[in-house]
């Protein structure tokens, strides 16, 4: 039956004529369904609150430095790189010391912008960042431990992958309406349940697939035009996305949503400790009214 | 590198050599590429990371293996592949009379579209398609696409890319144009050129420079323009002055080649990159169809045998 549609699919395709791009008439969608649970850390691994308590710390260090490398930010990296510590780190040992743990951040950041940058150079990513202690020596030996330890598969298949194939569900028309669409969705909704450990737990597809239909605020439809072309999406498992969904407006709820709409501030110092969640929350409203966000 | 001879170098690329290599374990030949290190100060190289990350997803029998990946305390980095002597540049001239014959560029031209295919639908493009970078194994009658050191991976929103990419003979004309974008039809482009040196042993476009060459494509498959490829006109590189030449009729230049052919032919070297076929589509076509016909006729023969027939039996009978 699964064959069947896709054969169905694929012939439907092929008269699509509009299409500007060969890759995406191509839709090597299938395969990124297949293998995206590889990409994903140890299930049960962020369940301990410790692992939490860590990733948190080691997210907002990666996005402090995925802000900076020498080159103009590209919200890829921090993407990529916390996944690499995700599937790193919930599948092998943990560094003991808290040196070689910031190394080991460090480290998953440089890969990243390795990933995505050409002429990427280490020495200036250093000195923007002000890691004037760390050798390149060191980091160089921990890009081997993580490179050998995911086996090299650093091109990992995250929620970004599925956001234009979800998108070509929807019946939009407008270029322009489509950007506003992925925009809102990757901003208000996508980024925060990346960068949340709890969201570790379901497939990237998932994942991307709730950050379309969550309620949006101001906006005039009502849920039900975001939910019911996904419905369609053979690939997605319903209870799966109900489950995401729930936990996505649970936290909506609590308003724990804003502090990840502000952009980390870019002084670096060593390794940041987590604040108190209610001050943070203070000083994002703070900084948020002062851009006349809310 | 102690289970691996290095031997004569057989290629010279931008981020490294690739040297012949025994495997002294198990005799094997490989293929090693070495890896510059520009600079000891930058961690493992970014070309590294790359190419390696993007070859580890690739398993294809149209593709070269990815054997291993070996470094040394001094951050030299080694890929080894697997390795044959012969590629299709050779094997043209070697075995000029099997080489020719309709059926053998059929089959040869099948296997390099599934391989570029392999290569598309895992988001990667090839970039460098020549007949020396097709390598064949004849006792497997096999033929595996080398040397991704020029590809590209695309799964993120497509951006500007480097012009300086694909042998100009095999290079399409969007690249030659400076389009600052362009998508995995270059791929197919490179492998219509292959198609047509395969049944003539002549580059169809092969012009001395860049722009002779861009004039020659134009002169064969016409000069494009706002109607034909929407969007040509602005592109940088696009010519001032150039006469206005109508489409050849390709039937003429391949005058052994069976209509569906030419017509393949034909779309994958469609000058309007949006509207060239797919490596996808390029499979499903006609001029692969008949083939596949042959191998149900003999398929359907091989039924009619008693003993295959009692195996067809015994195997419906497993749950």
């Amino acid at each position: 039956m699964n064959s069947k549609q896709i054969k169905k699919e694929e012939s439907e395709m092929e008269f699509n004529f509009e299409n500007p791009f060969q890759e995406q008439e191509l839709k090597p969608i299938e395969w990124l369904f297949e293998t995206e649970t590889q990409f994903m850390a140890a299930q049960g691994f962020f369940q301990n609150h410790e692992a939490r308590r860590l990733r948190k710390i080691a997210v907002k260090k990666i996005r402090q430095l995925s802000q900076n490398g020498g080159f103009r930010h590209d919200p890829f990296v921090s993407f990529l790189a916390v996944n690499y510590y995700d599937r790193c780190i919930s599948s092998y040992p943990l560094p003991v010391d808290e040196y070689s743990y910031g190394l080991f951040i460090i480290s998953c950041v440089v890969i990243a912008w390795k990933m995505r940058k050409s002429g990427f150079y280490l020495p200036v990513f250093l000195e923007t960042n002000r890691l004037y202690n760390v050798d390149y020596r060191q980091i160089e030996r921990m890009e081997h431990r993580i490179l050998y330890a995911l086996k090299w598969r650093m091109r990992s298949v995250t929620a970004l992958c599925f956001l234009d194939f979800f998108i070509s569900f929807y019946n939009f028309t407008d270029i322009q309406e489509i950007a506003t669409f992925k925009r809102q969705s990757l901003e208000c909704k996508l980024l925060h349940m990346h960068y949340d450990a709890r969201f570790t737990e379901f497939k990237p597809s998932t994942i991307a697939a709730t950050a379309l239909i969550a309620e949006r605020p101001n906006i005039a439809p009502p849920p039900a035009f975001f939910c019911e072309p996904l419905l369609r999406c053979q690939y997605l498992n319903m209870d799966e996305l109900e489950n995401c969904h729930n936990l996505l407006m649970a936290q909506v709820r609590s308003n724990d949503l804003r502090t990840y709409l502000v952009p980390p501030s870019p002084s670096m110092d060593a390794i940041a400790e987590v604040e108190d969640d209610d001050q943070k929350r203070q000083r994002s409203r703070k900084r948020m009214r002062e851009r006349g966000l809310v | 590198m102690e289970k691996y001879k290095l031997g004569k170098v057989i290629g010279i690329g931008a981020y490294g050599i690739v040297h012949r290599g025994l495997n002294l374990e198990t005799n094997q030949i490989v293929a090693i590429k070495r890896f510059y290190t520009f600079d000891c100060k930058n961690g493992v190289p970014y070309t590294t990371i790359q190419e390696i990350s993007m070859l580890i997803e690739m398993y294809h029998i149209n593709i070269v293996k990815l054997l291993d990946v070996i470094s040394n305390t001094k951050n030299e980095w080694y890929i080894i592949f697997e390795y044959l002597d012969l590629d299709l540049e050779k094997y043209m001239v070697t075995y000029l009379k099997d080489s020719m014959e309709k059926h053998t560029i059929k089959y040869i031209m099948h296997q390099i579209l599934s391989g570029v295919m392999y290569c598309h639908k895992h988001r990667i493009m090839h970039r460098d398609l020549t007949p020396d970078k097709l390598l064949i194994d004849l006792n497997a009658s096999v033929v595996k696409i080398a040397d991704f050191g020029m590809a590209r991976a695309f799964d993120f929103p497509l951006r500007a890319y480097s012009p300086e990419v694909v042998t100009t003979w095999y290079r399409a004309p969007e690249i030659l144009l400076g389009s600052p974008v362009y998508t995995t039809a270059v791929d197919v482009w490179s492998v219509g050129c292959i198609f047509a040196k395969m049944l003539t042993r002549q580059n169809l476009f092969a012009g001395a420079s860049k722009n002779e060459h861009l004039r020659k494509i134009f002169s064969i498959m016409g000069t494009p323009n706002e109607r034909t490829w929407p969007g040509v006109t602005s592109l940088p590189y696009y010519p001032a002055g150039l006469p206005e030449y109508y489409p050849e009729n390709l039937e003429e230049f391949f005058p052994d080649l069976e209509p569906a052919g030419v017509d393949l032919l034909s779309e994958m070297l469609c000058m309007n990159p949006a509207r060239r076929i797919s490596a996808h589509r390029a499979l499903q076509h006609a001029y692969f169809k008949k083939k596949k016909r042959k191998e149900k006729k003999e398929k359907k023969m091989m039924i009619l045998d008693p003993i295959e027939e009692e195996k067809e039996e015994e195997d419906d009978d497993d749950p």
